[in-house]
């Protein structure tokens, strides 16, 4: 019989434990960047701003979330230098290389959260990045919701992730692949 | 060293530059570079490669999908999966579809080149 969703649900708390935990190993790992200041707080509205370029991943049952990833342009220009060092025959422009890193940085960490937040049951979902650009708003009157923001500042700027339970998650990736 | 005509599925454009920078590195050559599963299945049957790195999450068709459709056309496929996923079953998951290993993203060129040598070293 299947159970109750809310039940099967992860609590939000575990999921951005896994999700900070995630992100500074990545960070500190592949690009050598330590945060000086790590902030959580909870969400200010139920609307959601998107100020600066943006890369969304929806994480499946028993996660139930979007994790959205908002870059900072300062330190988006050093990540992306820093992560196309030394490729050869790049032909894209700035912009896309800018929108590939921030979608790359919230893959690679979302993606190895779900070794944290996997139980015995199925392997949890993740969708490809989504990107949203600034100047966004996700009403709450959607039924969608911020539950919890982490922001870790560098010196080159910031990263702003924010945890958003979806009212109803199909709908809420149809509006993201919209907006686009 | 043997070299290999190697296909690269990968939705992300960093990860399939990476990839193909590493493995002309290594010698290889890379015949294709694809970014949806079901473009690899069409490109699979064209260009025949001796090896595909696949990647799981895609837009259109994910990875394991997408390898299930190569074996279903060529059974001797040989498929590596290229993921960030960290969980267990995920993994299981691909190998059970018919892949014959897997890297973690981001993807260590020595690990690669090690997979590469395990996988080709079997029939």
């Amino acid at each position: 019989m299947a159970g109750n969703a809310e039940d099967e649900t992860l609590a939000v708390e575990r999921v951005i434990d896994a999700v900070e935990r995630r992100a500074l190993a990545c960070l500190a790992a592949e690009l050598d960047l330590t945060p000086s200041r790590i902030e959580r707080r909870p969400p200010e509205t139920d609307d959601i701003v998107i100020r600066d370029l943006t890369a969304i991943v929806a994480a499946g049952p028993p996660v139930n979330l979007y994790i959205a990833f908002s870059f900072g342009d300062a330190l988006l220009v050093e990540l992306t230098r820093s992560l196309t060092a030394g490729l050869e025959n790049i032909e894209e422009d700035e912009g896309t290389l800018r929108e590939a890193v921030a979608g790359e940085v919230a893959n690679l960490v979302v993606g190895h959260c779900t070794a944290d937040l996997a139980g015995r049951g199925e392997a949890i979902i993740l969708s490809p990045p989504i990107l949203l650009g600034p100047g966004t708003i996700i009403y709450g009157s959607t039924g969608s919701r911020a539950v919890a923001h982490l922001t870790l500042t560098f010196d080159a700027g910031v990263i702003e992730i924010t945890l958003v339970r979806p009212g109803r998650p199909l709908d809420l990736i149809r509006k993201f692949k919209g907006i686009d | 060293m043997a070299i290999y005509n190697i296909m690269v599925v990968d939705d992300s454009l960093l990860t399939s530059k990476k990839i193909t920078a590493m493995l002309h590195e290594q010698g290889h050559r890379v015949v294709q570079v694809c970014k949806t599963g079901a473009e690899a299945i069409d490109e699979y049957r064209f260009h025949r490669p001796n090896l595909v790195t696949m990647d799981i999450t895609m837009p259109d068709m994910d990875g394991i999908a997408a390898t299930i459709g190569i074996l279903e056309h060529d059974p001797k496929a040989k498929v590596i999966m290229v993921t960030s996923h960290g969980q267990e079953q995920m993994v299981v998951r691909a190998l059970d579809a018919g892949a014959r290993g897997y890297v973690l993203k981001p993807v260590n060129p020595v690990k690669l080149k090690e997979m590469i040598e395990q996988v080709m070293r079997r029939p």
